[in-house]
């Protein structure tokens, strides 16, 4: 006799649906907290704040790393940035509207290992650059006033070595 | 059928509010209808909206920076999104709450427990989706909210046990707690009733505990003080009531138990519908009520039990009683009691043939029995506990050494004792069988743990086993090994030391034998056969001769060579001959009685006279004085017993030993056995034996004493008099108890030969001389 | 001032709306190929301009080729920290350092509101290694300016690691000062001059001076209930310290030495004293009995430490002993040093020493082995502290050394602090003071003008 591995299925906001193994789609919490309190069915469940393509990356992400042990939210908070897998590193490699919707679908499918992944890209992104810097990367305005300018870069010197 | 609303922007409030309290509202109350998949995504993900809508506000890069002493506020949680939809949730709750408590009026008893848990459990589970519901506004605002330190902030889940406690629990607990405890009131009346119901009010009150604060953790604060306290209040008063009313109609037997079946009782009930935690105070609250009320009637049943050995009672009587502090003590007391007085009535129907004569084996046998009897009710009835082992241990003591034998000195025990062991242990025609030997053995032990002048024993013992020894009467040597290594756990390596050295120089005398015997039929071709104990002085306590003696020509040369062999093996050594415990066998052949000839076992000294009539048959007193060289009083005792036994007659004067009595060898001389024993000891001198046993005994314990105080002081080097004397009677209390006018007499003795001396201006002050 | 990419501002799901829509609706609706990116969202609501095949020439002259199409603004860049809900912005900004975090500061209005969260600064703050707080229970840590506080400890530790401190010098003492404690409050001294002076650590004002010494007073120690003070008079004053604003009277006074009194320790129920007779006093710190005598060293005792049931002795013999307490008996000598020891500390694991031989020594007290070896002064090293980071020490060569503990090497070195021999020295997180015979005391301070309110 075989067990059916059990499987679940997403659609996405456009309609597109999905099917996971139940395992995969544990690894968000509110999957998980939901499937624990409504039960299996054969509907599909329905994600409107996740579009497809979104949906095929995270899929992928839960599939890579469906055998990892489950994260506690009372975990110690790591700061390490630098400690991001190969695989993680690839996985990351996509261009900023990608990656800002994966940090927003992390965060709404409470994913949160896929969460801490994400945010560490950016923080990286941002970490060691200038201002100038920062603002090429991210194309941001400066809506500072010269003289506000000026008592910013002051108020916050005591942070340069020198 | 279920109403799938759309979803609302995610800015508006009130909106996304009334989204949400149509789905908690579902959920709470008809969550039996089935949630699917979509409501539930739709309901998280309207709080999530609104959650994230808080960017930010255009507005807000419009104001002026924050220079140094602003007002923080616009950096804190105003940036996160969730207070009023929390505020909101709070308020559902509190008008949730408010209807299931207005309906639980209606009800009373069972039937309010009834409505009670089934809502508890309706909502508690409808909360946990709810919690789930709301899970981003935990991960975020709530937990901003408890980091900053706002103790009144709580996850969702956590807010509804607290919406739960403040507007339902404090409200309905008392009537939800009169009909909890007439429920359990019932049962205990042995009515079947609904435990179940219980089950949940208990396990709600747990629930409801939380921790002022860090509001994750629970306590059992609520359940202690709501539950546990008005319950066992209850079960106090109800146990006190049953027990005074059955006391007054029952037997303290039947009462004892009942009380044990009613604790029986209280302690499942702990384990089938109560918290752990309750065990102990409810158990000792009754314990005190069905035991420690009512220890007065038990104490006062207890010697009826005793006396009428009632096994179970006993024993039921310990477990109530052991349960409370100091139950046991009045208990272990008249046990103690009752055990001392067994033993002397039992030494007294004994004793009544006279202390003097009294059987060893009666003595002991009857010691035992008492012994045994009561070990075994320490064993079963009273588990074997502890302070009543000890207390069988101080009675036993009390008996074995005081009792009606004993009356003149408490040295009689340990000597009958000894000799009982010496009767076991002899060559006899009812010797035991060797299992059954050792049992006897270790009941012997037994009764030595208890008596209290252990040195007696030991002198009495060893003056037997060296007769034994010399004598060659030991039954088994197994058993007089098991025997010594029996005493030596007892008492240690130093009190059995001589009896092992006794057994060396049994076994190195063989050996010496041999060697002679080798020797002499190399040497010569003497045939008397001729065998040498030689034993060590200080081990043996044998006495030295009290005569002189001439060994007869017939043994002189033999003798003489002996010594030369003893000579050269050990030259600095000096052998001092006991004539008087040697003996020989001496063949008889000029008995016209008997063809073959008699062989006389006789003692050295009637060697001595017997062999004198090889040259002559007819001698006076005097003759064989000088030819003996034997005191006349040691003379006469042989004498005595050669004339009773027809190998001499006396044929001039009166009685034996009067001068110029004549003793003739009597040729006439027949009897039926062949091997004839002639060597009886003197029963006046066993008498006299015992008792200067007893003297040395005294002797060696001033000596014990001696040592002992020079060893303390040389130690302590001052010691004040009362310490001393406690010292003394401690270390010495394994081989006998001191009297202290005696440790006094030694202290004086002591302080005359300048061991010790006082110290001056310290009252009672001794102090070492070095 | 209106940001035309903050049009997009407002809700995620209105932005993923106009996503779809803008794909849905574009005419010439290539397939996407990319594997992990999707194409862009224009934020040019004209879908039409996202392929165009008009360019700018050489002079800036519009020019159209039909043969040749780019797609503009492929590669987006998102202000992420405005467009993400705070929360999460904030959860980024978890994982970056706290330079990163005030540069930030000055990219953007937005950028400086969300830098300044209360609580990235206090789990900035947390994290740093050794860094305590001592925030009172009633205050929530919500309502504490977590940045300024980082900013200030920050800033302190610079300037320790700068040595940039302000000097101030108390004036008063007739003679030598020989001994030092202080808090963040007071400064108490003893001194040759037979007297014990209390300092305000603020203003330097003497507000106390104590006599009751007959001779020099070589060392004190002090709690909130009472202080204890040895004098080459061989005697020990215990003096009651409740209320030592107003007054400060004596409590006992312990005799039994036969010579001068040069170092004592104290807790909960001993006092412990060393001598130049060569013995180590026991007492019971409430009776003033005198409990034990220690007798072992072969030279006058300098240095005297107590922790827990064992005392750490050191001597002008070159030894240091550790001795148990309750049997009085040594356990074990430290052999290293090859002259006389001046002073010692000890906090249960780590024995740290100082000697004639101008070294300090590090040790460990169960195996009595010398960890390491501080050359650096030129003279007698006579004082010596140490806390988990740091060792502080004073010498005859008139400076004050800072050296790192665990690794020896010497962090800063005050060279013109004193105009003679440096007799003891103290520190705090904020300060190191220091007493010398030219009866000045030397406060550097090295959080002048600091908020150090919640610091310890």
């Amino acid at each position: 006799m075989v067990t059916e591995v059990k499987r679940v299925k997403l659609t996405s906001s456009e309609g597109t649906e999905f099917q996971v193994d139940r395992n995969v789609a544990e690894r968000s919490v509110l999957l998980k907290n939901m499937l624990d309190d409504v039960g299996e069915s054969d509907c599909a469940i329905p994600l409107p704040n996740v579009t497809g393509p979104i949906l095929t990356k995270v899929i992928e992400y839960c599939t890579h790393h469906k055998d990892d042990p489950p994260v506690s939210h009372e975990d110690e908070f790591k700061k390490g940035s630098e400690d991001i897998d190969d695989w993680d590193a690839e996985f990351c490699k996509v261009d900023q509207g990608t990656l800002f919707e994966l940090i927003l679908s992390a965060n709404y499918l409470d994913i949160k290992p896929l969460l801490d992944l994400t945010c560490k890209t950016v923080a990286n992104m941002i970490k060691g650059k200038s201002p100038d810097e920062i603002r090429r990367t991210f194309n941001i305005e400066n809506d500072f006033s010269p003289a506000e300018e000026e008592q910013v870069k002051f108020e916050n010197d005591w942070c340069e070595e020198r | 059928m279920e109403t799938n609303p759309a979803l609302p922007p995610p800015n508006d409030l009130s909106a996304t509010w009334a989204f949400l309290e149509s789905g908690i509202n579902h959920i709470m109350n008809r969550l039996e209808e089935g949630l699917s998949y979509k409501r539930y995504m739709d309901l998280y993900t309207g709080i999530y909206n609104y959650c994230t809508s808080s960017r930010m506000n255009p507005g807000f890069t419009s104001e002026p920076l924050a220079g140094p002493g602003s007002n923080l506020n616009n950096n804190r949680g105003a940036n996160l999104m969730g207070s009023d939809l929390y505020q909101n949730l709070q308020r559902y709750l509190e008008r949730h709450l408010h209807e299931i408590r207005g309906n639980s009026a209606q009800y009373m008893d069972e039937n309010l427990l009834r409505y009670y848990t089934r809502n508890w459990e309706k909502y508690t589970t409808a909360s946990s989706y709810v919690h789930h519901v709301f899970r981003y506004l935990n991960r975020h605002w709530v937990k901003r909210e408890i980091d900053e330190g706002r103790k009144t902030v709580y996850d969702v889940y956590t807010l509804t046990l607290v919406s739960w406690r403040d507007h339902m629990f404090m409200h309905v607990e008392r009537n939800v707690m009169t009909a909890v405890l007439k429920l359990i009131e019932r049962q205990r009346n042995g009515e079947s009733v609904e435990t179940s119901l219980v089950k949940s009010v208990v396990e709600s009150f747990v629930a409801l505990g939380l921790d002022d604060a860090d509001s994750t953790k629970s306590t059992l604060d609520v359940y202690k003080e709501h539950f546990q306290k008005p319950f066992v209040e209850s079960s106090e008063v109800y146990y006190k009531a049953e027990s005074e009313k059955f006391v007054t109609e029952n037997s303290v037997t039947e009462y004892m138990k009942k009380a044990e079946t009613r604790l029986a009782e209280e302690e499942n009930r702990v384990q089938m519908y109560l918290h752990q935690s309750t065990h102990k105070p409810l158990i000792t609250t009754c314990e005190n009520v069905l035991v420690k009320n009512h220890t007065e009637i038990m104490w006062d049943e207890f010697q009826n039990l005793l006396n009428a050995d009632k096994m179970e009672d006993l024993h039921r009587m310990y477990s109530l009683l052991s349960r409370i502090p100091e139950g046991l003590d009045p208990l272990r007391t008249r046990f103690e009691n009752h055990v001392r007085i067994a033993g002397l009535n039992a030494i007294e129907k004994v004793a009544d043939q006279g202390s003097e004569n009294m059987e060893p084996k009666t003595y002991v046998d009857a010691l035992l029995e008492v012994h045994k009897k009561y070990n075994d009710m320490v064993t079963t009835a009273f588990r074997g506990e502890a302070g009543f082992v000890a207390s069988l241990d101080k009675a036993c003591r009390e008996f074995v050494n005081r009792n009606k034998v004993c009356k003149s000195s408490t040295s009689k025990s340990p000597e009958l004792l000894a000799r009982f062991c010496d009767s076991l242990l002899r060559k006899s025609s009812k010797n035991p069988e060797e299992g059954d030997l050792e049992d006897v053995l270790n009941n012997i032990m037994t009764v030595f743990k208890y008596v209290e002048d252990k040195d007696v024993f030991q002198k009495f013992y060893s003056k037997m086993l060296a007769k034994r020894l010399v004598n060659g009467t030991s039954a088994s040597e197994d058993a007089e090994s098991s025997m010594i290594s029996k005493l030596k756990e007892a008492c240690g390596f130093e009190y059995t030391s001589k009896l092992q050295r006794m057994f060396t120089d049994m076994g190195l005398s063989k050996d010496l034998n041999d060697q002679f015997k080798e020797r002499s039929s190399v040497e010569s071709n003497e045939q008397v056969d001729f065998t040498v104990l030689v034993l060590g002085t200080a081990s043996w306590p044998l006495q030295p001769s009290t005569t002189n003696f001439t060994i007869p020509e017939e043994v002189e040369r033999t003798f003489q060579r002996f010594k030369m062999f003893y000579q050269n093996k050990h030259s600095g050594r000096k052998l001092n001959w006991l004539f008087h415990l040697s003996k020989g066998e001496l063949k008889a052949n000029y008995c016209k009685a008997s063809k073959t000839g008699y062989t006389f076992q006789v003692s050295t000294y009637q060697m001595g006279i017997l062999l004198q009539y090889n040259k002559d048959t007819s001698y006076t007193f005097e003759d064989l004085k000088t030819s003996t060289d034997l005191s006349s009083d040691v003379l006469t005792g042989s004498l005595s017993t050669l004339v009773k036994a027809k190998v001499l007659n006396i044929t001039k004067g009166a009685a034996v030993g009067e001068p110029s009595s004549r003793y003739d060898l009597n040729m006439d001389f027949k009897s039926k056995k062949v091997r004839i024993q002639l060597n009886v000891p003197v029963k006046s001198e066993q008498k006299v034996e015992v008792e200067e046993t007893h003297k040395t005994v005294e002797e060696d314990r001033k000596l014990l004493m001696q040592a002992a105080i020079v060893r303390i002081m040389k130690t302590r080097k001052t010691l004040k008099h009362v310490v001393l004397v406690q010292e003394v009677i401690a270390q010495l209390s394994n081989r006998f108890k001191p009297k202290i006018p005696d440790i006094k007499k030694c202290i004086d003795v002591l302080l005359e030969k300048e061991y010790i001396e006082r110290v001056e201006g310290q009252k009672d002050m001794f102090s070492y001389v070095a | 001032m209106k940001n035309p990419k903050n049009a997009l501002l407002g809700g995620k799901s209105r932005f993923l709306k106009i996503f779809t829509k803008v794909i849905n609706e574009d005419p010439k609706n290539r397939p996407i190929t990319r594997r992990h990116s999707i194409a862009p969202p224009n934020p040019n609501p004209n879908p039409k301009s996202q392929y165009s095949n008009t360019h700018f020439g050489p002079n800036g002259v519009e020019v159209e080729d039909e043969g040749f199409f780019t797609v503009e603004n492929l590669i987006t860049r998102i202000d992420f920290l405005i467009n993400l809900p705070y929360e999460i912005a904030a959860y980024i900004l978890m994982f970056v350092d706290f330079q990163t975090l005030c540069r930030m500061a000055r990219v953007s209005r937005a950028w400086y509101c969300i830098s300044r969260d209360n609580e990235l600064w206090h789990s900035m703050y947390v994290m740093s290694e050794g860094w305590k707080t001592n925030i009172p229970k009633d205050v929530l840590t919500g309502d504490v300016d977590w940045k300024n506080l980082f900013k200030n400890r920050h800033t302190l530790a610079t300037r320790w690691k700068k040595g940039e401190c302000e000097k101030r010098y108390l004036k008063g003492h007739l003679d030598s000062v020989y001994c030092i404690q202080f808090d963040e409050h007071k400064i108490v001294t003893g001194s040759r001059d037979k007297t014990i002076k209390f300092w305000d650590i603020n203003t330097g004002n003497c507000f106390q001076t104590l006599y009751g010494h007959d001779l020099s007073v070589l060392c004190l120690q002090y709690n909130e209930k009472i202080m204890v003070s040895g004098s080459s008079d061989t005697t020990i004053i215990i003096w009651d310290m409740q209320n030592y604003n107003q007054a400060v009277s004596q409590i006992r006074r312990l005799s039994g030495h036969s010579a001068g009194v040069l170092d004592i320790c104290f807790d909960g129920n001993h006092i412990v004293s060393c001598s130049k007779d060569s013995t180590i006093k026991v007492w019971d710190v409430n009776t003033g009995e005198c409990l034990r005598t220690l007798v072992g060293h072969r030279g006058p005792v300098n240095a005297v430490q107590l922790h827990g049931n064992r005392i750490i002795s050191a001597s002008g013999d070159a030894l240091i002993k550790l001795w148990d307490l309750e049997k009085g008996i040594c356990i074990r000598d430290f052999i290293g040093h090859t002259r006389g020891l001046a002073c010692v500390q000890f906090d249960g694991k780590w024995v740290v020493s100082g000697s004639n031989d101008k070294t300090i020594k590090i040790w460990d007290v169960e195996t009595a082995l010398c960890i390491r070896t501080l050359e650096g002064h030129t003279d007698l090293v006579r004082t010596i502290h140490f806390d988990e980071d740091k060792i502080v020490s004073g010498s005859y060569d008139q400076t004050v050394k800072v050296w790192d503990l665990k690794t020896g090497k010497q962090l800063l070195d005050f060279k013109n602090g004193h105009t003679s021999w440096v007799f003891d020295v103290q520190f705090s997180t904020t300060k190191i003071v220091s007493t010398s015979q030219d009866q000045i005391i030397l406060v550097m301070d090295f959080a002048e003008d600091l908020d150090t309110r919640y610091i310890i």
